[in-house]
């Protein structure tokens, strides 16, 4: 199962964490990193398809994020404020190391190795749950061929489970792109996988 | 609705987004098109897969890894300062903005209120007539001083006065400073200004000949240069007597000074009647004077006259 992000607006109890961290405590912050360290990690293992690299990308943006608090007005949920910094980040991250990190990654990742299990059914028998592992590395295999700003909408809305509003404040988009970007990532994501997909 | 409107619909649809008469619309045509409908079926497929995906496991490394890679959060010095005086700002502002205009309103009230603020400050007084009262100069301009320093300190006087009677002082045992320096560097002036004027105007008739000569400047005080001339009388009151009656009668002047002492200012051009007549007298004089002796401007002969027995 896909656990959901749970993102809230006003009376955020992420904000007093906030305010505690500013005043200096360290416990604040790791309390903060507790709470959306698993939800960064994982926006960079499916932005970038590779753990190691997603780890590194995480403590960047966490490190980066420690450095920004003081900028950050509370005027959306302090979780938004996160993926927007991890978003454009993990973009100029992408940019920076070339494709290195998207092609290499998602096509030598081990099938095995793979985290991604969730798809196996523990009842099926080892042929179903081989063929499962075998289509979870393929959807991987094919979300990193997608561009990143439609990869991306899908790791939030499908994967990560954010809504349009937050997308659109995250991603800093208007709600119709989100929603117009995302349906063009969907299918173009359907055609790649369109010989796995059909019966 | 053709098949291209209705896939672009598709992704809403499963989204639940559309509203009834668009959503029926989508349902009759992927119904009656087998095409469109495999492509929802497809497109169903390729978001369960992705929302099947479940989160990879995070190292257990990685919040470590960031909590080293963490600075102790050190607010700067002046952050603290300005955090601690300015915010929140839209409260502290405002109070800070009230109370400037408070003290400000005390200080010009204050101001007002007390004469001592208000006025101008003394001018050092004491510093300027201090050395000036050491000397005591004996000559017309050293008097002037004097008297302009008798004005002064009566001035000062005054103003602390002035202020005393305004204010009752706190420590009314704390005289004016400048009085006060200035009683001690002249004592001689202050309450006994108008004394030492007439003293002072004693000093300037005190015209005897050896003091005048020793420390009168030339010309200064006395217009024309004594002559000194001795006279032998065994009768100095009927010698003085004569004398007077002579000069008197040649309209000229005589001061006793002493019991053997006159001083005789005898107009010039009477000069030589005056030493025929005391000649007359039997009285003669000794080194015998100049004839004529020098004059002042104003045509006066001045002797000093010492009776010897």
């Amino acid at each position: 199962m896909t656990t959901r992000a749970v993102i809230s607006g006003g009376g955020d109890p992420d904000h007093d964490l906030v305010d505690r961290v500013l005043g200096g405590d360290r416990q604040a912050f790791a309390s903060l990193l507790t709470r959306h360290q698993k939800r960064i990690f994982n926006f960079m293992y499916r932005m970038v398809g590779e753990r190691g690299a997603a780890e590194d990308l995480t403590q960047e943006v966490f490190l980066k994020v420690y450095e920004a608090l003081p900028g950050f007005r509370k005027a959306a949920a302090f979780s938004t404020w996160l993926y927007r910094i991890a978003h454009n980040h993990c973009l100029n991250a992408l940019k920076g190391r070339g494709r290195e990190i998207a092609v290499s990654a998602l096509t030598k990742e081990p099938a095995n190795g793979n985290p991604v299990t969730a798809l196996v059914d523990p009842s099926a028998s080892p042929e179903e749950r081989l063929e499962q592992r075998e289509l979870q590395a393929v959807v991987q295999e094919k979300l990193a061929e997608l561009t990143p700003e439609h990869r991306a909408v899908l790791v939030l809305r499908d994967i990560q489970g954010l809504s349009y509003d937050e997308i659109a404040t995250a991603l800093e988009l208007e709600d119709g792109t989100v929603r117009s970007r995302l349906h063009r990532a969907r299918m173009e994501l359907k055609e790649r996988l369109r010989g796995y997909l059909e019966l | 609705m053709g098949c291209q409107d209705v896939r672009n619909q598709l992704s809403a649809y499963l989204e639940g987004e559309l509203e009834v008469a668009p959503r029926r619309a989508v349902e009759d045509h992927v119904r009656q098109c087998v095409r469109c409908q495999g492509e929802l079926v497809l497109l169903q497929r390729t978001i369960a897969l992705l929302r099947g995906l479940d989160e990879v496991e995070v190292p257990s490394s990685l919040s470590a890894a960031i909590q080293a890679g963490i600075r102790p959060r050190r607010r700067r010095w002046w952050r603290e300062v300005a955090s601690w005086l300015f915010f929140p700002i839209h409260v502290k502002l405002p109070i800070q903005a009230v109370a400037l205009l408070l003290v400000s309103l005390g200080a010009v009230y204050l101001y007002r209120s007390a004469p001592e603020f208000s006025e101008a400050p003394q001018p050092p007084v004491t510093t300027e007539s201090a050395p000036r009262s050491e000397a005591v100069p004996s000559t017309a301009a050293g008097r002037a001083d004097r008297l302009d320093l008798a004005a002064r300190q009566e001035a000062a006087e005054k103003s602390s006065g002035q202020r005393e009677a305004q204010k009752e002082r706190k420590v009314p045992e704390q005289e004016d400073a400048a009085a006060r320096a200035l009683r001690k560097s002249a004592p001689e002036s202050a309450a006994s200004a108008k004394p030492a004027e007439e003293r002072e105007a004693l000093r300037e008739r005190d015209i005897g000949a050896q003091v005048l000569r020793k420390e009168a400047p030339a010309g200064a005080t006395i217009a024309a240069p004594l002559q000194d001339v001795m006279l032998e009388t065994s009768d100095p009151a009927r010698a003085i007597a004569r004398i007077t009656e002579i000069v008197r009668a040649l309209e000229g002047k005589v001061e006793v000074k002493e019991e053997r002492h006159l001083i005789l200012m005898i107009p010039a051009k009477a000069y030589s009647h005056f030493l025929t007549a005391l000649k007359d007298s039997g009285y003669a004089v000794s080194p015998p004077p100049e004839s004529p002796p020098a004059a002042s401007p104003e045509g006066t002969v001045t002797l000093s006259l010492r009776l010897t027995p």
